[in-house]
């Protein structure tokens, strides 16, 4: 849950940092870097949902962990498509680098875990993931954008990072239930 | 020179004229067919931000409802209650057809949150 928590944090203090940033006249976030973060924290989505295939047993982690590959691959294809007819090539930054260590960090933490103590962890770390995405999307990605086909690409990606928030607080709930 | 003129102008108006002559009869006959059985009403429902929109279609008994994917993900249709049906995965960009026979509670059940309902009047 820490690891969690500091994955959030990261995401929450790029898009403060950046906010500060750009009140200061500072450089903005590139759209190669937009489409890099994008990608990367799609791409994390996808990795944990292919431990908790590995991991899991249970029926409804196993069916949420498949949509959220597809989903996020489909989100990634739609993503290349677009940068390719614009022209433009992802580019590494900080922000995604400490995504993708932070991300290491949390898988390493969850695969020491296994059982139904896995998929609870699991299904926390998406509840928390979702929400601290959704949080740099809006407040972050989407206002450093300049081109209005990846703004809008992004903006069409919201509503399915909000299913997936929903879908995982759903199974949290149930957890707790149990 | 007339001559010439006049089968001139029958080459070029020959086409239009056996056109004419094809397709009207054939015309005919698919608007008297439609007339003779009931007309099917068709009725769209997009899957669109992962909502069903409408949320709620209410139909006659007969009417097709057509679920129409304009999402970037792959969407289904299941009834909600029981799990009685199902479509197969409607990718993005693909629709599904139902006749529905009875009024249902509908969900995705890949993204649970996203609900509606189906109405027969």
């Amino acid at each position: 849950m820490k690891k969690t928590f500091a994955l959030a944090l990261t995401l929450f203090s790029a898009a403060l940092l950046l906010n500060q940033a750009n009140a200061q006249q500072a450089p903005k976030l590139s759209d190669a870097e937009v489409a890099s973060v994008a990608v990367t924290a799609n791409q994390i989505d996808i990795d944990y949902a292919e431990l908790a295939r590995k991991k899991s047993k249970d029926a409804d982690v196993l069916q949420f962990a498949q949509t959220m590959a597809n989903d996020h691959k489909a989100v990634i294809a739609q993503a290349a498509a677009l940068v390719k007819k614009l022209g433009v090539t992802p580019k590494d930054n900080a922000v995604s680098q400490q995504l993708l260590a932070e991300a290491a960090k949390t898988r390493k933490a969850l695969s020491a875990k296994s059982g139904a103590a896995f998929n609870k962890a699991y299904i926390d770390n998406e509840v928390a993931y979702h929400t601290a995405v959704i949080a740099a999307v809006e407040g972050l990605l989407i206002p450093e954008t300049e081109n209005e086909e990846l703004k809008a690409l992004l903006q069409k990606v919201l509503p399915a990072l909000k299913a997936h928030l929903g879908h995982a607080q759903m199974l949290q709930k149930s957890y707790a239930a149990k | 020179m007339k001559r010439t003129t006049t089968i001139e102008r029958i080459c070029l108006l020959a086409p239009f004229v056996l056109l004419v002559s094809c397709t009207s009869p054939t015309d005919a006959a698919t608007v008297n067919a439609a007339s003779e059985e009931p007309a099917v009403v068709t009725h769209t429902v997009l899957m669109k931000g992962m909502k069903f929109t409408p949320a709620e279609i209410r139909v006659q008994k007969g009417n097709q409802i057509v679920f129409f994917n304009v999402d970037i993900v792959t969407h289904n249709v299941t009834e909600a209650t029981k799990k009685a049906w199902a479509s197969p995965p409607i990718l993005p960009g693909e629709s599904w057809t139902l006749t529905p026979r009875q009024s249902d509670a509908i969900y995705c059940s890949l993204h649970p949150m996203m609900k509606g309902s189906i109405i027969i009047e």
